[in-house]
């Protein structure tokens, strides 16, 4: 549901709402018309009242303490009046109230009728009896004053007196027994009257006129007491009161329906009050909520954003820390390929790399499902996308490469893959291109967008950064490496023409040292140096029974192995003396000493190693034996000779203690002196052999055959 | 923001709203002194059966006034040639001291004309009470044939014709002339009729020297005879229905009966009622002769003798009559101020006289 429907749907209670409330409220208030209720009630009320006091009316009338019937006409006049009063009933009574009330009325107004009807007739009785009642004992009394007047009247009077007696009795009282007898007393009363007193006198005239008026009242009381009686009696049990008790009784029981309905919508009044608040509440907090909602994503936008850039720093970071530690290019190319496709997310990432020879890309690193399939394919400049970046220095963004006519679809057919979208930046040093870096299928959405673009243009600025370094790296390495070989074949040629000084006329010497910055000096210095001097057993007599071109054969091999032995120790060869060899030792002073021993071990085992191969020559030179023998001590180094002829060499009592060894020395072995073992006695196995005596010394030299090396 | 200051704003303006619907505190009730209550104090004071008249009140000047122009203009009559007053004579007692009336085209009701005067005392209308108010008795002469002959239609139109009159409705009147408004001014103008202030009323608010000796003796013999069983009350009589013959049959042999002598039988149909007619008023009766409803009796005298026969079962002396007559001559009360019958002398109406 969208949050217009929301907002709509809403709205839309509201206004049910605010109507229903509006009807409610109209509803509810309609009972509030208490004055109503209280004239109806006080009708009600004055109704039921008024009808007792009618009653009461009635009764003095009857028992004769009223006369005038005003009291009564008045009092139906206000009974006629309330009459009309309840006839309309409150309009908060329902329709079916009032319709049972009107039933009531109806009766009620029927009952009320006929009690006009009786009391119109009992007002009209009562004054009759009224005006008898009163006669009747006047009349009596007149009748028996003039009876007694007459003679024979006495029987008459007595029957007079006997009849009033009765009359006065039957107006107070009910018997209907009395009624009859007074009838008979009429009769016989009259019939008396006839019979004697027209007989009697005619002056008695009189008293026959009241005789027949006596007879006249008693029968107009005989004739009307009864209907009196009967009428007040069916007046007082006339049910006005019951109709008006339960019309009361209806009317309240209506009453507090409309109260209890009044309540009911009250009460929903209040809840579409509650209901509207809460649903204009809830809107206003969708609204705020929607507020909050979009708040809350731009903050989560943001914060992705950052993560993002600060993942793109990470991996530039990483990036630059590689480029900057200048070792293997492929390693600094695959890092940054690495880190392109962790922060772009790609599913193969490659770098090419420009041949400016052949003028064509080849695949230097890749990385990605195909990558081996990749290595070896090459592309000319200008052709596929590749080679158009290459061509152009810019970057290129394709979403649909299968329709863009620069793409080489031949590259997915013969690798398999399936290109979605590709970038391709190129590689730039020093204003030239050298190369593109290309990423191939953005993986979380279809297409590369502009960070990606500006991220990977600055991994491929990286990228063409660390070529930039690999190759100025290499090159620096080179120049090293070439530098080094110069100086060894510097130090070669000087140490040769040294050499080839012995032989070589000054002119050639000083040309060969024009290029050397070293100036040949006469004089010389005292240093510590270690010399060691070989020979080989019995030679002399050897040579003697060999051919020379042999003798010269065997020496080149031997010379050239001992002096590379001894020149990798790092010693210098001084001279060859025949078949002997005296090399110096003068570099550090602490481990000259070990060097010439370890030169002198490796040389015993070349000869060991080597003098089968030299059999070859000659039978004889197999069993070649060599005596070594080593001194360490203050010489005398320097130049010496003549200008034109000048050994550099050293001099000294040393020299002839090393010389005097070597002769001491039992072949195969190396003997050196206490000097020297001093300075190795630690490292090598050795045994102390017999002193020597050497010309000029007191005192005998202590000596050591080293057997090898300590391990 | 601004949403939560509009519904503020809207809280408080109902607020606001609500309070002026707070209901005000009760006002001390005025008790205000009754003096209608008043009076009746006085009417029960007199606890005797007749009452003195009391002035009417709560009447609308204007609409007595409109009643009193209607009551005298024959507009009302289909042919307009007479109005209530040509019949219901104020300065003649409210009567026309006719046996009968005459109509529009000269026909005849053959019952006696009841004075108009304190017809409000009566507790129904005409002789044999078929009107229950002064305006449902307002209506019948307007439309008997042989009275005023008119329809109401007819009366209406007359009246919405006569600007005085169309203007007084409208003004008095929100429905304007309606049966119900003219009938109704016609009544009211009736109610202001009453005859206060007789002499016998003012004997009974204690004006001991209001009566002489014989209207005194008179009213005691009234009350001894009973003839005050049936007269009694403020109109001294009209408040009660009651035979013509209460002790001796009135219309005994006789052959002359008409319908207007069968009384309330002609309402009611109940044999009860026959010969039943309203007890008339005896107030100002010196003064509408002649008397009944067939106007058989010529003189107060007469009428006295008839009612001590029929009525009472009793035979009067000379002197006792006297006595009555005096009585009954103190029941003449005054209209405006001015006694009854004193203003001018009793005149016949041209077109009464000349029917007769």
């Amino acid at each position: 549901m969208s949050a217009r429907t929301e907002y709509f749907i809403g709205f839309g209670v509201i206004f049910v709402g605010v109507v229903l409330m509006a009807f409610f409220f109209w509803k509810s208030v309609a009972i509030d018309d208490t004055r109503e209720h209280q004239r109806f009630v006080e009708s009600i009320r004055h109704l039921q009242a008024s009808d007792a006091i009618l009653d009461q009316h009635l009764l003095r009338l009857r028992n004769g303490s009223a006369t005038s019937v005003d009291n009564v006409n008045q009092e139906l006049a206000v009974i006629n009046r309330l009459n009309a009063i309840i006839t309309r009933p409150p309009v908060y009574i329902s329709p079916k109230g009032t319709a049972i009330l009107m039933d009531i009325l109806a009766n009620y107004r029927l009952v009320m009728e006929r009690k006009k009807l009786l009391i119109e007739r009992f007002m009209a009785e009562n004054a009759n009896l009224k005006t008898s009642i009163v006669y009747y004992p006047i009349l009596s009394q007149e009748l028996i004053t003039s009876l007694n007047e007459v003679e024979k009247g006495q029987p008459l009077t007595e029957k007079v007196q006997s009849l009033l007696r009765d009359i006065l009795l039957f107006n107070l009282d009910t018997n209907p027994g009395l009624a009859v007898s007074i009838k008979n007393q009429i009769g016989r009363l009259d019939e008396a009257g006839q019979t004697y007193l027209s007989e009697i006198s005619p002056t008695s005239l009189s008293s026959i006129n009241r005789i027949e008026d006596l007879s006249l009242q008693g029968q107009t009381i005989l004739r009307v007491k009864p209907g009196v009686d009967s009428l007040i009696t069916e007046l007082l049990s006339i049910p006005i009161a019951v109709e008006l008790d339960s019309f009361a009784d209806e009317y309240h029981r209506w009453y507090s329906y409309a109260l209890e309905s009044a309540k009911f919508y009250r009460f929903c009044l209040y809840f579409m009050i509650v209901l509207v608040i809460m649903i204009i509440s809830w809107l206003i907090i969708q609204h705020l909520n929607a507020r909050i909602r979009r708040a809350t994503e731009s903050i989560q936008q943001q914060r992705d954003q950052l993560v993002v850039q600060l993942d793109e720093r990470k991996a530039l970071a990483e990036v630059a820390v590689a480029v900057s530690s200048v070792g293997n290019l492929n390693k600094v190319l695959d890092t940054i390929l690495e880190k392109s496709r962790e922060v772009v997310n790609v599913e193969a990432s490659s770098v090419l790399l420009l041949d400016k020879e052949k003028n064509d890309l080849y695949f230097h690193t890749v990385q990605g499902r195909v990558s081996e399939n990749l290595k070896g394919i090459r592309i000319a400049l200008g052709q596929g996308l590749v080679g158009h970046v290459a061509e152009n220095g810019k970057t290129e963004v394709v979403d649909d490469p299968y329709s863009d006519p620069r793409f080489n679809k031949q590259v997915d057919v013969s690798t398999g893959f399936v290109t979605r979208s590709i970038l391709t930046t190129p590689l730039v040093s020093k204003d030239e291109i050298i190369g593109v870096l290309q990423l191939v299928n953005r993986q979380q959405f279809d297409t590369f967008n502009e960070n990606d673009v500006l991220l990977i243009e600055s991994f491929a600025v990286q990228a063409g950064i660390a070529i930039e370094n690999s190759r100025l790296y290499s090159d620096v390495k080179n120049y090293a490496d070439d530098l080094k070989v110069s100086l060894d074949n510097e130090r070669t040629l000087r140490v040769q023409k040294q050499k080839m000084g012995a032989y070589i006329p000054k002119g050639v010497v000083d040309q060969i040292s024009i290029s050397s910055e070293e100036k040949i000096a006469l004089g010389g210095k005292v240093v510590r140096a270690t010399i060691m001097f070989s020979d080989i057993v019995g030679f002399t007599r050897l040579s003697e029974r060999l051919e020379p071109e042999k003798v010269v054969d065997f020496l080149n091999l031997y010379m050239t192995e001992m002096s590379n032995i001894i020149e990798q120790e790092g010693g210098i060869v001084d001279k060859f003396i025949g078949d002997g060899i005296m090399a110096v030792f003068t570099d550090s002073e602490a481990e000259q000493a070990m060097a010439a021993v370890q030169a002198g071990l490796r040389m015993q085992a070349a000869v060991q190693r080597d003098r089968e191969s030299w059999g070859r020559i000659d039978q004889d030179l197999a069993k070649v034996e060599i005596r070594i023998g080593i001194n360490t001590g203050r010489v005398i180094s320097g130049n010496v000779g003549s200008e034109q002829r000048m050994d550099y060499t050293v001099i000294g009592d040393n020299v002839n203690v090393a010389a005097r060894i070597e002769q001491a020395c039992n072949p195969g072995e190396v003997l050196i002196s206490l000097s020297t073992f001093e300075d190795v006695k630690l490292r090598v196995n050795a045994t102390q052999m017999e002193p020597i005596k050497v010309k000029n010394r007191d005192q005998a030299v202590l000596t050591y055959s080293v057997q090898s090396i300590a391990t | 923001m601004k949403l939560i200051v509009t519904l503020i704003v809207i809280a408080i303006a109902g607020l606001v709203i609500a309070v002026s619907f707070f209901p005000s505190a009760p006002e001390t009730m005025v008790v205000e002194a009754d003096r209608s209550s008043q009076s009746v104090q006085i009417i029960q004071k007199i606890s005797g059966p007749i009452q003195p008249i009391q002035a009417a009140v709560g009447l609308d000047p204007d609409k007595v006034s409109l009643g009193a122009q209607l009551f005298s203009d024959p507009i009302l009559s289909a042919d307009n040639t007479i109005s209530c007053a040509s019949c219901h004579r104020l300065e003649a007692g409210g009567t026309n001291g006719l046996p009968m009336s005459v109509g529009i085209t000269g026909g005849i009701t053959r019952i006696n004309v009841p004075t108009v005067f304190n017809s409000s005392l009566n507790f129904v209308q005409f002789w044999d009470g078929r009107a229950k108010t002064l305006e449902e008795q307002a209506t019948g002469p307007i439309e008997n044939p042989l009275e005023m002959g008119a329809t109401w239609p007819g009366v209406i139109g007359r009246l919405q014709a006569n600007g005085d009159y169309a203007k007084k409705f409208a003004d008095f009147y929100a429905e304007g002339v309606t049966k119900d408004s003219v009938s109704h001014a016609l009544a009211e103008f009736q109610r202001s009729l009453t005859t206060p202030n007789s002499a016998f009323d003012r004997y009974l608010k204690g004006d001991e020297n209001a009566l002489n000796e014989e209207q005194l003796a008179g009213s005691k013999l009234f009350e001894q005879l009973g003839c005050v069983r049936c007269h009694q009350g403020q109109g001294v009589g009209g408040n009660m229905f009651q035979r013509m013959g209460a002790k001796k049959d009135y219309f005994a042999g006789r052959d002359d009966l008409t319908v207007h002598d069968m009384g309330r039988f002609n309402v009611t149909g109940d044999e009860y009622d026959r010969h039943r007619f309203k007890v008339p008023s005896l107030r100002n009766i010196a003064l509408t002769a002649p008397y009944f409803h067939d106007s058989s009796a010529a003189t107060l005298e007469d009428a006295i003798q008839t009612m001590a026969t029929y009525q009472l079962g009793r035979r009067l002396v000379e002197r006792e009559e006297q006595l009555l007559v005096s009585f009954l001559e103190s029941l003449t009360g005054e209209y405006n101020g001015i006694k009854l019958g004193l203003g001018k002398p009793v005149e016949q109406d041209d077109q009464n006289g000349k029917q007769l």
